[in-house]
């Protein structure tokens, strides 16, 4: 537990260094891997979180159970996003899409959708996620968990967009993977 | 709240996680970016929502108080590494600028004065400006607050006049420019 939670963070903070175009990197120790893009000065980092860490992060916060359970069901990501241009950058979580095997379509599961969820059990918690949508001025940006209603595992390709002085900007990264489910220790 | 007695069984994994902080802030530190003083100037000063909260030793705060005075508002959380990362440089601020007209007040979220208090005993820097409390989230709510860290900064009339969305080095001596300018 202390070495994969060592090295989601190292994870994390190698986003501030300098990115090329596309870059995909795994952790040897843990495992997790990471995949950065820096298009058009839009940068998009997501890092695999896998079911045990979901759920010690937000157990941590004090959630009860069956939340914790739920939401660590699913495939998520660290997920960074910042604006490197000196004008304002937007996107919207929506309208990406997940394709899997056979071109299924997914959606990301929002965070209006959990708080909406969680507000329904009296639970008021509305952190740690990702804003459904949000824009960046220069200097700006943000990290929160991504959730993909997915299998650990399982593969998939990403499209995403983001808009920045009118005009929308798409991209693909393929051969994404949700965390595996960490094999058990002898 | 019930959801507070759940937070007692996970004392180990909290100090862990805390445990690790202030490595991250050290790396961090040595990686800041270029754009991490970069604040956003409001086309208009928006007049900031005002609030009632506690402080560790359970005095009120409210914004109105410091009417007169600008002040830096900055939403945390101990779970949130940028927040961390950010924190010596708002402390290294708040020193620089005291006996100035400015007020610095770090508005933790969700959490509780025993979690916060022992999580600062971990730091390597221990904030001396005020944490104040606001556990339903009620006031970042006012301030549409997005994500975490995310700060404001207020003239003395109480308006927005800055604000910044993630973690910024609030040492570097553009911020500085910009908050003197205010007084």
């Amino acid at each position: 537990m202390t070495r994969t939670i060592l090295c989601f963070f190292s994870l994390l903070m190698a986003s501030c260094i300098a990115m090329s175009a596309e870059q995909r990197s795994k952790n040897p120790d843990s495992g997790p891997s990471k995949w950065t893009m820096n298009e058009q000065g839009f940068s998009l980092e997501l890092v695999q979180v896998n079911a045990d860490y979901a759920r010690a992060v937000f157990f941590a916060r004090g959630l009860p159970t069956d939340v914790v359970e739920e939401i660590s069901r699913y495939c998520m990501f660290g997920t960074i996003v910042k604006n490197r241009t000196k004008s304002p950058v937007s996107y919207r979580l929506p309208e990406w899409r997940v394709r899997t095997g056979g071109g299924v379509e997914h959606k990301f599961k929002l965070k209006s959708e959990w708080i909406k969820e969680w507000s329904a059990k009296g639970v008021g918690f509305r952190w740690l996620l990702l804003a459904d949508a949000q824009t960046f001025d220069e200097g700006d940006w943000m990290q929160g968990f991504t959730t993909i209603a997915l299998k650990p595992g399982e593969k998939f390709d990403l499209s995403y967009s983001w808009s920045r002085e009118g005009k929308t900007y798409n991209h693909e990264i393929k051969g994404m993977q949700c965390a595996p489910v960490k094999p058990a220790t002898p | 709240m019930r959801l507070l007695s759940l937070r007692h069984h996970n004392r180990y994994l909290f100090l862990l996680l805390t445990a690790l902080l202030p490595i991250n802030a050290t790396a961090a530190e040595q990686q800041a970016s270029i754009n991490d003083y970069k604040l956003t100037q409001l086309a208009k000063p928006m007049p900031a929502p005002d609030f009632k909260l506690l402080d560790m030793d359970e005095d009120t705060h409210t914004l109105k108080q410091y009417r007169g005075k600008v002040v830096l508002i900055n939403f945390w959380g101990t779970w949130c590494p940028p927040c961390i990362r950010e924190m010596p440089s708002l402390e290294k601020l708040y020193l620089k600028l005291k006996g100035k007209p400015f007020v610095m007040l770090a508005i933790n979220q969700w959490e509780d004065e025993e979690r916060v208090f022992e999580f600062m005993g971990q730091l390597k820097t221990i904030p001396t400006f005020p944490i104040l409390f606001d556990p339903d989230s009620k006031v970042s709510a006012a301030f549409g607050v997005k994500g975490l860290p995310s700060s404001y900064i207020l003239d003395k009339q109480g308006r927005v006049v800055y604000r910044a969305t993630g973690g910024r080095d609030f040492a570097h001596p553009e911020i500085e420019a910009k908050i003197k300018s205010l007084f």
